[in-house]
């Protein structure tokens, strides 16, 4: 079975004109909302003390979700839930569905209460986790192999002689990337080297790379122009997404 | 213009197929023969049940599913769709009719030692393109060996395999069928790496030249016992770590008896490669690549030719005990 993970890179275009837009939400209050929904599988993934991999995994079937489905059929939290329970299968870190399910409720209502096994909240939130895992799984046309830029921002940071503080910087863009669209327009090389890349402003580091004079994007087989593009989908997500100001958070 | 664009997909997908008839079931799927219609190619569907999962859809899937999506390889079976139906989950597999396991226990075939060579090549390099691409199979055994007609010899059941970089994850040490487990996971290593793969060809290897299983025990102790019993009690020497193990437990010191002794008729550079595929220690263990370089593959004779093994006589109601054989767990 050929794996073409082409159909899965989009046009910046593209998302003026997705099942959402059609349904008459406008570009920009998908963006939020597409936001919201990865914050969502993001702290329920830690409170779960899944790896990052695991999230992004899951952010990334969320995002290729709703390229083929709108926002208006399926709550976003919903499939946030349903991206985080197939990604723990996929990434092997499983937990019971009923801990999945009772973090869900919490993050989602902002409570401490915890969900008898008989309520009605328990068993909806159950049987919609089971139901559209499948849906989901078909609208991902089952591509289960996810990559993403971690491995190789650990290799450019290692080539790039990073400083500690550079690399946990430019992992925390690398976890922020996934509340935008990056995963959708660029491959796992570009968004690497771009948190590279922000993490060195930010910080006011140089960039060297070792054993080379060429610029260090070069080496990285990486094009100066996709990092700028990439950069300014990154940063523009910090004005859209409020709880994301404050950020680059530190979670590692 | 507004496209339903899995949904019609997944449709377009289904009705590319029939299914004609069930040919076995097992614990979390059933299996049908069924038909590629426009290229009136037999193929296998897999249905997987959903239903009845507590916790929604069966992690052997997603495994088989993810790990065959990835691996495309002349000895590795091939997943040539996937679609849901309702609530079942589908796979299209190549359609194979027998198995490495059928092939040993038929006491009309005799095995000539290119016969062999050619089997353990195949494996062994259907092995390697799943290492390569950072995959453990986890449950290599003859009868998730299977043989297509033109004899082609192609791994299957991917329901325990996983993703592997480095020995950093911890993973259970419940897989692989006993007789085919690697003394590591018998003591309950949690970090273990490719060399479990090899360990099972070996006693596949082993096999091929016994027609018998190798190492049978009846339990993991057991297990333990008769690899002790047949290559001698390994030691910290040879084996650093080994008494730090999880489930390490002493065992009587058998003394290493040579392999010659057992496989009296085999040439040497078959028991040397043998030896090496059953090193205790598993970092010294043999590789797949470093196994399919050995003298063993390039001196004579060559390997027979898929299209020339032997091969059980076969009809198809023959092949379709060994479909639901292969489902039956353990």
């Amino acid at each position: 079975m050929p794996t073409t993970d082409d159909q899965w890179y989009f046009r910046k275009e593209d998302f003026q004109s997705t099942p959402s837009v059609y349904d008459s939400i406008t570009p920009q209050d998908e963006r939020t909302i597409r936001a919201k929904g990865c914050g969502f599988i993001n702290s329920v993934g830690n409170s779960l003390r899944f790896t990052q991999t695991t999230i992004a995994t899951a952010c990334t079937l969320f995002h290729r979700f709703y390229m083929r489905q709108s926002l208006k059929t399926h709550h976003h939290y919903m499939m946030a839930g349903t991206c985080i329970f197939v990604a723990s299968k996929i990434e092997e870190q499983q937990r019971k569905i009923r801990d999945i399910v009772q973090v869900c409720n919490r993050k989602a209502k902002r409570t401490d209460a915890v969900l008898s096994e008989d309520s009605k909240d328990f068993i909806r939130w159950r049987d919609n986790l089971i139901l559209q895992e499948e849906v989901l799984l078909e609208y991902n046309c089952f591509d289960l192999t996810i990559e993403h830029p971690y491995p190789l921002l650990l290799d450019y940071c290692k080539q790039a002689q990073a400083s500690k503080r550079l690399q946990y910087t430019a992992w925390a863009f690398v976890n922020d990337s996934y509340r935008s669209y990056a995963c959708l327009l660029f491959r796992p090389s570009v968004v690497a080297a771009t948190a590279l890349y922000l993490a060195a402003r930010i910080l006011d580091e140089d960039l060297q790379m070792s054993r080379s004079d060429k610029p260090w994007w070069d080496c990285l087989e990486v094009a100066f122009s996709d990092i700028e593009e990439c950069s300014h989908e990154l940063l523009d997500m910090y004005t859209y997404v409020p709880s994301a100001q404050s950020r680059p958070s530190h979670e590692a | 213009m507004r496209v339903e664009v899995g949904e019609a997909m997944n449709a377009r997908t289904e009705s590319r197929y029939v299914k004609d008839k069930k040919i076995g079931e097992g614990t979390y799927a059933v299996v049908y023969q069924g038909t590629e219609i426009s290229t009136q190619r037999m193929v296998a569907i897999k249905k997987i049940k959903m239903g009845h999962f507590k916790s929604g859809l069966d992690m052997s899937a997603i495994r088989e599913v993810k790990a065959l999506r990835e691996l495309a390889h002349p000895n590795v079976i091939e997943l040539i769709d996937v679609f849901s139906h309702k609530t079942n989950l589908n796979l299209v597999l190549e359609f194979l009719d027998t198995d490495l396991e059928m092939v040993i226990k038929d006491t009309d075939l005799i095995f000539k030692a290119a016969d062999i060579k050619s089997w353990l090549l195949m494996t062994l390099r259907g092995l390697h393109h799943c290492h390569r691409n950072w995959l453990l199979h986890r449950d290599l055994k003859p009868n998730n060996l299977l043989i297509a007609r033109d004899g082609q010899l192609k791994l299957a059941d991917f329901g325990l395999a996983r993703d592997y970089g480095e020995m950093t994850a911890t993973m259970t040490s419940q897989v692989v069928t006993r007789w085919y487990r690697a003394p590591e996971l018998l003591f309950g290593a949690k970090r273990y790496g490719y060399g479990i793969d090899i360990w099972s060809v070996g006693c596949i290897f082993a096999e091929l030249m016994l027609r018998t299983p190798y190492l049978p025990g009846d339990t993991d102790m057991e297990q333990l016992d008769t690899i002790f019993r047949a290559l001698g009690t390994p030691t910290e020497d040879e084996w650093p770590h080994l008494t730090s193990l999880p489930d390490y437990v002493q065992f009587k010191a058998y003394p290493k008896t040579p392999l010659r002794t057992l496989f009296t008729a085999t040439t040497a550079d078959a028991l040397d490669l043998l030896e090496k595929m059953l090193v205790y220690n598993p970092v010294k263990r043999t590789s797949a690549l470093e196994a399919i370089q050995h003298p063993y593959f390039q001196n004579l004779p060559r390997p027979t030719h898929p299209a020339r093994l032997p091969k059980p006589a076969m009809n198809i109601n023959e092949g379709s005990v060994a479909a639901k054989r292969r489902l039956d767990p353990g």
